[in-house]
């Protein structure tokens, strides 16, 4: 089960809720405004000290406005990683992979996803396998636009004509986060062609009070079960302020069970780690 | 259990007879041995070279690929959907003699080097990482406990009994952060006379309800120091019905392995003849250490073959595109190209510093387990974006159950399992971290290149030095190979320049590696500094790869590995990972490698350092 999004601000007092959801379910969702988590001066020390290497470099040093977000984003970033260690942002490394996906450097207990658009950042972490996570504004116009065709599966097409006319934005858009979400999940984001699989979205639950949040199962291009049972699914609607955002969460569990303990601190073997120093001190 | 069936095809089927001038007089690989478990491997019938063993272990095997093959991939998924192991492959590893390979020479066996032992794997493991694990590199891993720390009469009777056909299998020690798979503790304390009793229960053990002898990783009663940890090597079968079980629980139906990991031990109280101790008191640890330093190194090569699979099957999907029975496809053939290149030089880069390790098993054993550990830490990076990209490659045939698809879907299922996550990672982390301050006081400004045997596939190896394998030795020759690259003269073409920049890169991040290592308070469990060293860890682990691609480039005189564009890209790649910035590798790097990819795939030739021809 994907755990709903939570919000989190650059004060810290969210964090036991987001190691909360890492306990139980081995996933957490969160999501900050970009304004809360922007810096007040990018010139501080400390600002220095915990972005490290993801210090703004080349050309997205001269926009302002990109700046500001590639600053909050990865702020928000390293502080939702090091809660759910445990750690000082400021030790943490991002590696980005060849595909520009992130991950916490020597860090492999926890994954992580990062998406941002307008005011929103979101972020996503599973101690389980990989995430990938994606938001989009609600009102995004996709329908329309011919896009449906580069996006959808037959499956999803059929879906999508029978629904009425003022719904096929939304799904679309919903399937669009869910299948962004999909691919970051796997490290290829639009590299992996959007219409080699597909979902299938089931009825919105009755009194749940989580709006939008609707069952969700891959399937082939041609909509039969595609029996991806290691993944996992999560599709809500956000307000933040007055804007309603589309977040979707993908988790692929590689199958290892349960870790309790994710915490940096004890992720060194003590055994080990006396046996290799003794041998060394040695005779 | 395994009925050994004889194969449908003839001899061969399609492989080229091996050639070489100690490879004369060709064995006839195509008859299994009927009902070959508990029989007398048939060494007689074997060229005995390395070269030889692996191909008639693919000739055995067949082509994978062929819907009839009682080895091939059909009928290993229908073993695997039915959770039980696929007995025809299994009798015809029986009927190759697989578990001589497990044995020392000089004990009657085959094994004289882990090289050659992953050499003679990998058919197993191109086509089932389950059965090569479940059916052979868990028996190697509990022997190899023996050959380095049992006695005399111990290492000869699990000899024996490997000859004659037994499995072993292993618990190990319950480390850090411990998921599903992994979890357990077993203990052992003095009992009555000069036994010992075994209390605790580990859920998971590979095998154990076929194996005829079993290595226990247990704690003792002493807290702290060498003397709180034993090995003990048991015949489960003599152990008393009432103290120990192997408790079975059915496999979920999702679970990776799941033919072999549907037991586990539980022991109470139960008594322990004093002859079951494997080597003296306090060693349990190191015993556990250094064997795992062999594991890790076969784990790491073993792996590749998974993605030798992975990358033909796409290679098979792209050429079938191009071909025009997919143009319909959405798919860029460009982007497609691309991904393919990507694919086979982080094989052949992660395969460089795999097959390094295991030769530095033999060749340098003091500092091997650094290495062992190292390769670890970069599998599931490796792995998992390898076969993610070359998921962008298969497009919809992702779905496809059965085939060569089929089987890429097992290997992402079953190769994080195999190589047990982050606490493979998080255990290997702990043996290399404690020594990274010495190492980067002592060898990191080496300007000594390590033996040049230890980049040669395929050369001779000195005898398996299993006293001389250092727990933990402090040093490392391998890194040195990047400053006396760097130091090289620049080279003659454009690709030389690019790479003999790109080791320079290395150098300088060597450089830095050292500063910050030096700069560090030193590690300790516990420390909130720990994520700091494990991210230390992780650069330099990309490093010694980049050692290895230079060194096995360096020392190859002819032939593809000979051609500086494998290795630039390799740097490149690992120089982007690293965050460094570099020049974009000359274009024609790629268009090598892109054509090395069509002409072994035509060719029918393995992805990995050997290009070793295969059935299919």
């Amino acid at each position: 089960m994907l755990s709903r999004p939570i919000a989190v601000a650059p004060d810290g007092r969210d964090w036991a809720a987001v190691r909360a959801d890492l306990s139980a379910h081995g996933n957490a969702t969160v999501y900050g405004q970009l304004a809360a988590w922007q810096p007040d001066g990018e010139h501080s020390p400390a600002l220095r000290a915990v972005l490290g290497r993801d210090w703004p470099r080349g050309r997205v040093v001269e926009h302002a406005p990109s700046r500001h977000r590639y600053i909050a984003s990865r702020l928000l970033l390293k502080h939702t990683a090091a809660a759910a260690l445990r750690a000082e942002a400021a030790d943490l490394e991002i590696a980005y992979g060849l595909t520009g996906r992130p991950s916490v450097r020597g860090c492999d207990q926890i994954d992580i996803s990062l998406s941002h658009t307008d005011t929103l950042l979101l972020v996503g972490l599973t101690s389980r396998g990989r995430i990938g996570v994606d938001a989009e504004r609600a009102d995004r116009r996709l329908y329309g636009l011919s896009m449906a065709r580069s996006i959808c599966t037959p499956g999803e097409l059929t879906a999508l004509d029978t629904l009425p006319e003022e719904e096929r934005n939304d799904r679309l858009v919903c399937l669009w986060t869910l299948k962004e979400a999909y691919t970051k999940a796997i490290g290829q984001g639009l590299r992996f062609p959007f219409t080699a699989f597909g979902f299938e979205l089931g009825p919105l639950p009755g009194g749940t009070g989580h709006s939008e949040c609707r069952p969700v199962r891959l399937c082939r291009p041609d909509g039969t079960p595609a029996g991806g049972a290691a993944w996992s699914f999560r599709t809500d609607v956000l307000h933040v302020g007055d804007v309603a955002f589309r977040v979707s969460a993908a988790v692929r569990d590689a199958g290892l069970g349960r870790s309790a303990d994710i915490d940096a601190a004890t992720m060194l073997d003590s055994e080990i780690f006396a046996a290799v120093s003794e041998a060394l001190a040695g005779p | 259990m395994s009925t050994g069936v004889p194969p449908k095809s003839g001899p061969g089927r399609g492989v080229p007879a091996p050639a070489g001038p100690h490879e004369a007089g060709a064995h006839d690989c195509s008859t299994r041995r009927p009902g070959a478990t508990g029989a007398a491997p048939p060494t007689s019938r074997l060229d005995d070279s390395v070269r030889s063993r692996a191909a008639c272990a693919e000739a055995l095997l067949g082509d994978p690929a062929e819907p009839g093959n009682p080895t091939g991939y059909q009928a290993l998924l229908a073993a695997d959907r039915s959770a039980v192991p696929p007995a025809e492959a299994e009798a015809a590893l029986d009927g190759f003699g697989i578990n001589a390979e497990f044995v020392p020479r000089e004990l009657g066996g085959r094994f004289d080097s882990a090289e050659g032992l992953l050499r003679v794997l990998r058919p197993v493991f191109r086509r089932d990482t389950a059965l090569g694990l479940g059916h052979g590199l868990t028996t190697f891993t509990a022997a190899s406990a023996v050959w380095l720390s049992g006695s005399t009469e111990q290492r000869t009777s699990l000899a024996g009994r490997l000859l004659s056909g037994s499995k072993a299998t292993v618990a190990t020690y319950e480390t850090a952060q411990a998921n599903d798979y992994v979890r357990g503790r077993i203990s052992v304390v003095p009992g009555p006379g000069d036994t010992w009793t075994a209390t605790g229960l580990k859920p998971v053990v590979i095998n154990l309800r076929r194996a005829d002898a079993l290595v226990l990783f247990c704690h003792t009663p002493a807290r702290h120091g060498g003397s709180s940890h034993r090995a003990l090597l048991l015949d489960p079968h003599r152990l008393p019905a009432t103290r120990y079980r192997a408790i079975v629980r059915p496999a979920p139906e999702r679970a990776g392995l799941r033919a072999y990991v549907g037991a586990g031990a539980w022991l109470d109280d139960c008594p322990v003849p004093c002859d079951a101790l494997l080597g003296p008191p306090g060693s349990g640890m190191a015993t556990a250490l250094r064997t795992a330093h062999i594991s890790r190194a076969l784990t790491a090569a073993l792996v590749v073959a998974a993605l030798d699979t992975a990358l033909r099957a796409a290679v098979h999907a792209y050429c079938a595109e191009r071909s025009g029975a997919g143009r319909k496809a959405q798919n860029d053939p460009g982007s497609a190209a691309r991904v393919l290149v990507g694919a086979l030089v982080d094989l052949l880069l992660y395969d460089s510093f795999a097959v390094t390790t295991t030769r530095a098993l033999q060749l340098r054993p003091a500092e091997a387990g650094v290495h062992a550990a190292a390769v670890t830490s970069l599998m599931p990076t490796v792995f998992i974006d390898t076969m993610n990209g070359l998921a962008t490659v298969l497009g919809a045939r992702l779905h496809a159950d059965g085939g060569a698809v089929g089987a890429y879907r097992k290997f992402l299922r079953d190769v994080p399992l195999m190589t047990v996550g982050h606490v493979g990672t998080a255990a290997a982390r702990s043996t290399l971290i404690p020594q990274l301050k010495r190492l980067a006081h002592a060898s990191w400004c080496a300007w000594q290149e390590a033996p040049a045997g230890l980049f040669r596939p395929g050369a001779a190896l000195p005898p398996f030095p299993y006293g001389e394998l250092a727990l933990a030795g402090g040093t490392d020759s391998l890194s040195g190979t990047i400053a006396v690259a760097a130091a090289a003269p620049h080279g003659r073409g454009l690709v030389e320049r690019n790479l003999h920049g790109l080791a320079e890169g290395m150098t300088a991040e060597l450089r830095d590696l050292r500063t910050r290592v030096l700069a560090l308070p030193s590690p300790a469990p516990g420390s909130a500094a720990s994520p700091a060293w494990c991210g230390l860890a992780d650069r330099y682990a990309w490093v010694l790869a980049a050692a290895a691609v230079l060194g096995v480039w360096r020392h190859q005189t002819t032939g593809f590995l000979a051609d500086p564009a494998w290795a630039t890209l390799a740097l490149h790649r690992i120089a982007r990972r690293l965050g460094i910035r570099t020049t974009d590798p000359p274009p024609e790097c790629a268009s090598r490698i892109h054509q090395e990819i069509l002409a072994r795939f035509t060719e029918r030739r393995g992805y990995d350092l050997y290009a070793t021809p295969l059935a299919g």
